[in-house]
């Protein structure tokens, strides 16, 4: 054989810029191959996917690797048909060619990896492709012209676009509907007709980004960050030199201000250069899907989203693995066969959604699907039969403790091992993959409805932001990834919030329970020495994936971006370090690795999960008190009881019918009723009573609601919802005494219904508007009625990106928000900055459980008008009537 | 783990104090000799790791030469110096008693370790040599970096 004497010919240089653009073209076809089996053909395509591969066998031909050449040729051959109509384009075509895209794939890391092209038979697939070729052409009888090496400089007939009236998706437009064939220059000289100028657009700017740039090696990035890393650090050492020096030179002060600036901004475009589009990964997704959907006959749509987020290269590589795990796992666990979905009321089509974001620093990467879910109880059983847990600590577990095991290793939920997923390795191992490159995973999974994961990434490896922190004389740094919050205990907070059960010291932390950790102590930095002790503690709560827990330290400084050095030798292997870093006063510090701190501290531990568990106070939150009724065809209803005035029971033939509208003489006055199935889909009730019951509701006069019967008043502790399927004027759903409640939203039930009520209200006092950001539904169904109660309008949202677009949209005039401090997507934090920012002049007043003096000076620092602790909602109103907000002009009479 | 690229003794060799003794590392493994440095505690390293040394942005491990090699342990007000070695690319410091001269030593001058080395020792000796009524002991600096401590349970758990 001749093929070593060739390997050794091929220069490694050409072979390598062979791969990369192979492969680059390699995704773009598939792409396109992806799109025209959707039924998407923009008029060009053939010419490019013809382009392609005949760049392909001409590069192969050259470096002589004989069978990607025999490939790329007849695939070649078979594009160049259907570029000049000779062969009209099927379905079977575009996958035949997918295959071509896998098995030249193959073929080039084959001789990637052993500078052979192996074993790989091409010849079945030629012989396919050829057969597809001659039963093109005995149909059509149009020679075959593609064998022509050089194809691009004739001129072919080109169909230009399908006229309107032809059936636009996917197969074989009909002979007939085909357009006159229009002559034009081949492809590669076209002028961008009208039909196709975008696409010609596209393919130019792909060119010209190709022209601008310039492949740099890997390594010299990396080297040009490690320099970058100590000019950071030259630079805040000269900072504090000049800073603190006795005698001021203002030359020297002027220069190292702007050493300062030139500085921050030459790492600024460091990072840059190490960024690349989330893209890189999110490509690979389609195919997958497609593939996989296949495979098991299920049908998903594939949404993708956010692809131009950027993040450092080699968090592109981390992500990679773990995303596609995810992804497969979504198809092959989450999403049901298509006759299931259909059978509980779903569309036959999943739909899986993935999106990239920049969140507060960090990329955001959410795998969304809408299928099965996970099942708590199942989860808990199979843990059970896995030896994982005892059943009776498997009972203790909160469903989203339960939703957690899935992170343990070896814990496996297909109910058979699938060639697809399974396998043993799960998402233990995409927690360890996306922990190792500092990142952490949530999920969330709700039954039947179906499961979210969502990865945080840092933006760059090197550099992060950290907050540092002093124990026992030494300073840590601990990753702003694993923050949550920081509380200060004085001594009388540490009697009522410390506990220790069994020798433990736990925290309750608004009726969660927390581990607590003293540094200190895990570190054994006052060996022999008794632990001073002072009269208040700092609390750093942590999260280590979705375990949570308090590390005491003496003192916590400020947040800093630090530069990660690695340990090495023989501090390399002490699991509470994951580097060190150096501070700008030239000093060292450690950064912790909060997962090792808690394994060395022996907390997390699965029995000592189940007895914090056992020890649980009702969830994580406040309760709130909610009045369930019935209404409509005997659905379940809930409204927050602060919004509640009276309930009042009338005799049916009390209501009169004002102009359209229901009224009753309530009280001196006339009260507007207002029956929720007349906007909510919840059924007509049957042939009414000779009674009425009223809900009473004072929105500065009163209203009547008239419901069937009043169930009950509970306690609900509900997390944060998902507005998903959220039904209109409510404010989403609760799931009470076994049934999902929809929380009415009674304002706006009274806009629609009675819009004159309202509007006469307008007049009389301008009402303020507030808009209320909380991530928990009931926090928010509270507030809501609680204000509007107190005579102002609602509008309300999730958290602080959804508020935000609120804001900039202008869609209503807003008069102050009220926000919480920690929410998904987007924190109060932010959300405080960005408005201070763009709408200086709106109050903003923090409403949160936290209850801190120094959080509390930093956020008025930041520009909020005050922190008021949601125990205490009367300062809330006080507090936004001192911004000028909701203030009554009149006395307003308020109920009893 | 020691792989050593060359094991010829032949050239030159920085010299240098421990309680009375002399030792010596070829000068090609030294890229350079610190006073006084501020280290930062390594909380739960083993004993010899006596910090962190921040060279020019460049953290680096101290192994105290005299734990290291379980000789008395230098008296606090002893003054010490850092040697800075290059090991697999990597960069250590020793703290040692106090730095030698670079001496010229001949590979046929060198003697193989004798047995009354101990065994704890063994590995860290390349050889000795006799010169001038003194004998000089060659280390072998991967060994005296090397993480060679079995991991504990505690550590391998996590």
């Amino acid at each position: 054989m001749t093929a070593e004497v060739e390997s050794t010919e091929r220069d490694q240089e050409t072979l390598d810029l062979f791969f990369e653009e192979s492969s680059e073209s390699l995704v773009r076809v598939e792409q396109l191959l992806l799109e025209a089996e959707g039924g998407e053909r923009p008029p060009n395509m053939m010419a490019t996917l013809f382009r392609d591969f005949h760049t392909i066998k001409g590069t192969s031909g050259f470096l002589a690797l004989p069978k990607i050449l025999h490939l790329s040729h007849a695939a070649e051959d078979l594009l160049a048909m259907l570029r000049d109509g000779s062969l009209t384009a099927r379905r079977e075509h575009f996958a035949r060619l997918m295959q071509v895209v896998d098995v030249l794939r193959q073929l080039m890391a084959n001789v990637k990896a052993t500078h052979d092209e192996g074993a790989v038979d091409v010849e079945v697939l030629v012989v396919a492709l050829r057969a597809d070729l001659s039963a093109g052409s005995a149909r059509v009888s149009v020679p075959a012209r593609a064998k022509t090496d050089a194809p691009a400089r004739l001129s072919v007939p080109v169909r230009r676009s399908l006229p309107a009236v032809a059936p636009p998706p996917v197969l074989v437009a009909p002979p007939e509907a085909a357009p006159a064939p229009v002559v034009v220059p081949a492809a590669a000289h076209e002028p961008p007709s009208e039909a196709e100028g975008e696409h010609a657009r596209e393919t130019h700017a792909r060119g010209d980004a190709a022209d601008g740039t310039v492949r740099v090696n890997v390594a010299v990035l990396d080297r040009l960050m490690n320099l970058m890393g100590e000019l950071v650090l030259a630079r805040n050492q000269m900072v504090q030199i000049v800073r603190t020096s006795k005698d001021t030179n203002v030359t020297a002060l002027a220069a190292s201000q702007r050493l300062s600036l030139v500085t921050s901004d030459l790492q600024e475009q460091i990072m840059k250069t190490r960024m690349q589009p989330v893209a890189r990964v999110f490509e690979k997704i389609p195919r997958m899907v497609r593939d996989l959907c296949k495979a098991m006959g299920k049908q998903v749509n594939c949404q993708i989203d956010g692809n131009a987020t950027e993040i450092d290269k080699a968090l592109v590589e981390a992500i990679r693995d773990p995303l596609m795990h995810i992804v497969r796992n979504a198809l092959d666990h989450g999403i049901e066969m298509p006759a299931t979905r259909e059978k509980s009321g779903k569309p036959a089509a999943g739909k899986l959604s993935v999106r990239a974001s920049h969140e507060g620093g960090m990329v955001l990467v959410e795998i969304e699907d809408d299928g099965a879910g996970m099942d708590p109880k199942k989860l808990r059983a199979h843990a059970v039969k896995k030896g994982v847990l005892s059943a009776a600590d498997a009972e203790r577990l909160t469903d989203s403790e339960a939703l957690e095991l899935v992170f343990r290793p070896g814990f496996s939920t297909a109910a058979q091992v699938t060639d697809i997923s399974g396998r043993g390795v799960g998402m233990d191992v995409v927690r360890t993959h996306v922990e190792k490159a500092g990142g952490q995973v949530e999920l969330d999974s709700k039954f039947g409805k179906g499961t979210v994961i969502r990865l945080k990434m840092p933006l760059t490896l090197a550099i992060i932001p950290a907050l540092l922190v002093k124990t026992g004389g030494q300073r840590f740094a601990i990753p702003q990834v694993n923050l949550l919050e920081l509380v200060y205990l004085n001594e009388e907070q540490m009697k009522t919030t410390i506990e220790h059960i069994r020798g433990a010291a736990i925290y309750r932390l608004r009726g969660e329970i927390l581990p607590l950790v003293r540094l200190s102590t895990v570190l054994g930095l006052y060996a022999g020495v008794p632990v001073q002790t002072s009269s208040g503690v700092n609390v750093v709560v942590v999260a280590v994936g979705s375990h949570r827990y308090g590390i005491l330290i003496d003192e916590i400084h400020d947040t800093e971006e630090i530069v990660i050095k690695p340990l090495y030798g023989q501090v390399k292997r002490l699991s509470c370090y994951s580097g060190a870093t150096v501070l700008g006063d030239g000093g060292v510090a450690l950064i912790l690795d909060v997962a090792g701190v808690a394994g060395r501290a022996g907390i997390d531990t699965s029995s000592r999960r189940a007895e914090l568990a056992s020890a649980r106070i009702e969830g994580g939150m406040e309760p709130q008190t909610f009045l369930v009724f019935s209404a409509g065809a005997g659905q379940q209803c809930a409204v927050p009881l602060s919004m509640v005035a009276r309930l009042e029971q009338i005799s049916s033939s009390a209501i009169e019918r004002v102009a359209g509208a229901e009224v009753v003489q309530y009280r001196k006055s006339i009260m507007p009723i207002v029956r929720p199935e007349d906007v909510l889909p919840i059924g007509k009730p049957s042939a009414g009573s000779t009674e009425q019951q009223l809900i009473v509701f004072d929105f500065g006069q009163p209203v009547g609601m008239a419901v069937s019967a009043i169930i009950d008043v509970v306690d609900v502790v509900m997390g944060p919802d998902s507005a998903v399927g959220a039904l209109p004027l409510t404010f989403g759903r609760a799931v009470i005494f076994g049934k999902a409640t929809p929380i009415v939203d009674v304002y706006g039930i009274v806009r629609q219904l009675v819009p004159q009520f309202v509007q006469e209200r307008r007049q009389s006092t301008p009402r303020s508007r507030v808009l209320v950001v909380d991530d928990s539904l009931a926090m928010r169904s509270a507030i809501t009625g609680y204000l509007q109660a107190r005579g102002m309008d609602v509008v309300h949202a999730s958290n602080g990106a959804v508020a935000l677009a609120e804001i900039r949209s202008g869609r209503v005039r807003i008069d102050a928000v009220v926000t919480d401090l920690e929410m998904p997507e987007m924190t109060g934090y932010t959300l405080i900055d960005v408005v201070k920012k763009e709408r200086p002049d709106l109050p903003i007043v923090v409403f949160s459980f936290m209850d801190d003096p120094g959080l509390e000076h930093a956020v008025l620092a930041s520009g909020a008008r005050a922190m008021i602790h949601k125990l205490k909602r009367e300062d809330l109103v006080v507090a936004l009537w001192a911004a000028g907000v909701g203030k009554p002009v009149n006395t307003e009479k308020r109920a009893a | 783990m020691s792989t050593e690229k060359n094991l010829s003794l032949d050239g030159k060799w920085s010299t240098f104090y421990l309680a009375g003794e002399m030792f010596a590392v070829p000068v090609a493994d030294v890229q350079e000799v610190l006073m006084h440095q501020p280290l930062t505690p390594v909380p739960l390293a083993p004993e010899h790791i006596v910090g962190l040394l921040n060279l020019r942005g460049h953290i680096m491990p101290a192994i105290d030469l005299r734990r290291r090699l379980r000789f008395p342990i230098r008296d606090a007000s002893a003054s010490s110096t850092f040697l800075v070695l290059k090991s697999d690319d990597k960069l250590f410091s020793v703290v040692v008693d106090e730095i030698g001269d670079v001496l010229e030593l001949p590979g046929s001058s060198w003697r193989p370790p004798p047995d009354t080395v101990g065994a704890e020792h063994v590995s860290f000796v390349l050889g000795i040599c006799p010169i001038e009524g003194h004998m000089v002991i060659g280390l072998r600096v991967a060994a005296l970096v090397a993480d060679d401590e079995p991991r504990t349970g505690s550590q391998a758990a996590a």
